[in-house]
């Protein structure tokens, strides 16, 4: 008799508990990885403008996916980190006789993110140090993502700026 | 008052048997009927069923719903990705033709060749853009979006306009050679942007959903699985509870009133049935309870006036003998003529005289006897004797008038018999017994064998007759005081009460007596006694 009241006080148990509610993240920690995550991606465009200004193309190319593509000019849309790479070496800014330090409107960055996917834009305003002056004033349309645990481009897209507050 | 027990007579039920526990003896004390109770166990577990499958009809139609809601999200993912790959579309003809300084980092990009090139493209981005407010709508999308979604399509539906204008704008500056263009450029840059952005939002924001759902799905199907389990589980182990507590408060006491009954039976009446039901069978016990005190008070009557008969009767007995002992005597002495010679006449009277006496004696001997064995007062003197010369005796006294009849009487005596130990007259009176009747009922030319065995310790002798055989009926009664068969009543021969000594007899001995007849055949008595009888 003690058997079957102890038996069926552990189905009663068994049966309460699969009732009971789902465990979920709190909203605070959510917040705090979407924190993290915006401040991670907004990295990936400090590293960019370093990488250019100091001619660093594996710290450039260490940006992008393994098979990012890059949209740099018309009908010419490559992918993959060695095309990508050749599309840098070509441009002005890797040319021996350019100095250009790249800089970077802060308050024209946008970061929005959604789970393990991004969005980055920014400008760059790259500075002869020759000259003084402003040489050449660019913008890129970024798709990130998280890839393994690290915020990566996986799309580049030229864009059209100018030096407008 | 007597003592109250759960099985008087009966092997004990075990100590810890389910009857005794302490709810199924409550549910036993609950003060309704056997009825009520099966009723109320039945519907019990009936409704536990039906809450079982009313729980299953919802978890079904819960996982339902979620199937359904899954479906239309899907479709509405499906939908807001085109929306997505359509803004995406948008912004990569845009890095077609990127304006400002973009083609001075990039020196393989001509922009004086490239005009008419980036004519047509703007031309394709003013298209693709024109068809994004109209696709935002419920007749375009196939489904009436929630109103969650509709914020976001409204903000895609008003930036595609926005964009639209701004590219018509910057088209027309173009063919203007209007300095605007490069503003205007990136102002359709930025809108594009955010147009994609607010695309790939919804777009997320569904497939998230979706996600959810997809995993929620999941999550709920492993609940609903371990609830109805649970739940299934639970019900049988209560059916099995009230199966167990109800059939157990019925079968505990249906147990202790049997093991009263088969007491009873068995002529024990010291006992009650102890059952605290307060239904049918707890006022069967109480019934139960008082025929056992009722039949005890009567079987103590019985006895007591069945003594006092046998008194009566061995008194009566005795004080009857002594004058029909005068009786036989002095008729036998003027029969004999010792007062002096008596005609034939008185002679004829004098012999009816003397055979009614003596046949009188006889049955008020048997009688005596009867009373004495009843009254407990017949003490068998055992001692060892000759049970081969018993029954050459016995053949012997029936000798003659079988010779009168007729009737062969054979005596197949085994020599092993030897000595037996027992109350030698009252085998003696069972042989004669037995031997007077076959000889009585056996038709001139007819036989009766007489065999004798030894065997396991028990003699068994047997009287076998080719008389008329006794019915199926007489056979079941003769051994019973004043019965006789039909034979025996028609010759008006014999008291009836041979047959029934002669049981009191053997059983005394710790023997037994049977028969074994066929109508028209014959009969065999036959009765078997321990070779050394203790007596009881």
């Amino acid at each position: 008799m003690r058997t079957l009241i102890g038996g069926a006080l552990v189905l009663l148990t068994l049966a309460l508990s699969a009732c009971g509610g789902s465990d979920s993240s709190s909203a605070s920690d959510e917040a705090l990885q979407r924190e993290a995550d915006l401040y991670q991606i907004s990295l990936i465009e400090r590293s960019f403008h370093e990488a250019i200004s100091k001619k660093d193309v594996d710290k450039l190319v260490g940006l992008f996916s393994a098979h990012a593509t890059g949209t740099f000019r018309p009908g010419q849309t490559v992918s993959g980190k060695k095309e990508i790479e050749k599309v840098w070496l070509d441009s002005t800014a890797w040319k021996p006789e350019t100095h250009w330090v790249s800089d970077h409107p802060a308050y024209k960055l946008k970061v929005t993110i959604d789970g393990d996917r991004g969005t980055l834009h920014f400008e760059c305003h790259f500075v002869d140090v020759d000259t003084g002056e402003v040489a050449v004033v660019t913008a890129g349309n970024v798709d990130v993502a998280k890839i393994d645990g690290r915020w990566l481009i996986t799309n580049f897209v030229g864009s059209t700026s100018e030096l407008k507050i | 008052m007597p003592k109250v027990t759960t099985a008087a007579g009966a092997p004990r039920r075990r100590l810890l048997s389910p009857a005794d526990n302490r709810l199924v003896r409550a549910v036993g004390r609950l003060p309704t009927g056997v009825h009520t109770k099966l009723l109320v166990a039945f519907v019990g577990t009936a409704l536990l069923v039906i809450v079982l499958g009313v729980l299953g009809l919802r978890l079904l139609g819960q996982a339902n719903e979620r199937v359904e809601t899954l479906g239309t999200l899907q479709q509405r993912a499906f939908a807001y990705g085109k929306l997505q790959a359509d803004a995406s579309y948008i912004r990569l003809l845009q890095a077609q033709h990127v304006g400002g300084d973009f083609y001075k980092n990039f020196p393989d990009l001509n922009r004086t060749e490239d005009d008419a090139t980036g004519q047509a493209i703007d031309g394709a981005i003013a298209s693709a853009v024109a068809l994004i407010p109209a696709s935002t709508f419920p007749d375009n999308l196939l489904f009436r979006p929630p109103p969650e979604d509709e914020i976001y399509l409204q903000r895609i539906r008003s930036t595609g306009e926005r964009l639209s204008s701004v590219v018509r704008e910057l088209i027309e500056a173009r063919d203007a050679g209007s300095p605007r263009e490069t503003s205007l450029r990136v102002r359709s840059e930025a809108l594009a942007i955010e147009l994609n952005q607010g695309a790939t939002e919804l777009a997320n924001v569904t497939a998230a959903k979706t996600d959810a759902l997809t995993a929620q799905n999941a999550s709920a199907y492993s609940r609903s699985r371990n609830l109805f389990i649970a739940a299934a589980a639970g019900t049988i182990v209560l059916a099995l509870f009230l199966g167990f507590v109800l059939s157990w408060s019925l079968i505990g006491p249906i147990q202790r009133i049997d093991s009263r009954l088969a007491a009873i039976a068995s002529g024990n009446f010291s006992g009650h049935v102890d059952v605290t039901n307060r239904d049918e069978l707890g006022a069967l016990a109480v019934n139960v309870n008082r025929m056992n005190d009722e039949l005890q008070r009567l079987y103590r009557e019985l006895e007591t006036a069945s003594r006092h008969k046998s008194e009566f009767l061995a008194n009566m007995s005795h004080e009857l003998r002594t004058p029909l002992n005068a009786i036989i005597g002095f008729s036998q002495v003027l029969r004999d003529g010792l007062f002096g010679e008596v005609n034939a006449k008185q002679q004829e009277y004098l012999e009816d005289i003397l055979t009614s006496g003596n046949h009188l004696l006889a049955l008020i001997n048997d009688v005596l006897d009867l009373s004495k064995v009843e009254a407990g007062q017949v003490q068998l003197e055992l001692a060892p004797f000759s049970l081969g010369d018993a029954l050459e005796r016995g053949v012997s006294m029936v000798r003659e008038q079988a010779t009168r009849n007729g009737v062969q009487v054979t005596l197949h005596a085994n020599g092993g018999l030897h000595v037996v130990t027992g109350d030698e007259r009252r085998v003696r009176q069972v042989i004669f017994n037995l031997l007077s009747n076959a000889v009585k009922f056996t038709s001139a030319g007819g036989s009766v064998d007489v065999t004798a065995t030894r065997a396991n310790g028990e003699v068994r002798v047997s009287v076998a007759d080719t008389g008329p055989g006794i019915t199926e009926d007489d056979l079941g009664r003769i051994f019973e005081e004043f019965q006789q068969t039909e034979a025996g009543a028609r010759q008006h021969e014999g008291t009836g009460l041979g047959l029934a000594l002669s049981k009191r007899f053997v059983e005394m001995h710790g023997g037994r007596i049977w028969c074994d007849s066929e109508v028209g055949k014959g009969s065999t008595f036959v009765f078997t006694i321990p070779a050394a009888a203790v007596g009881r």
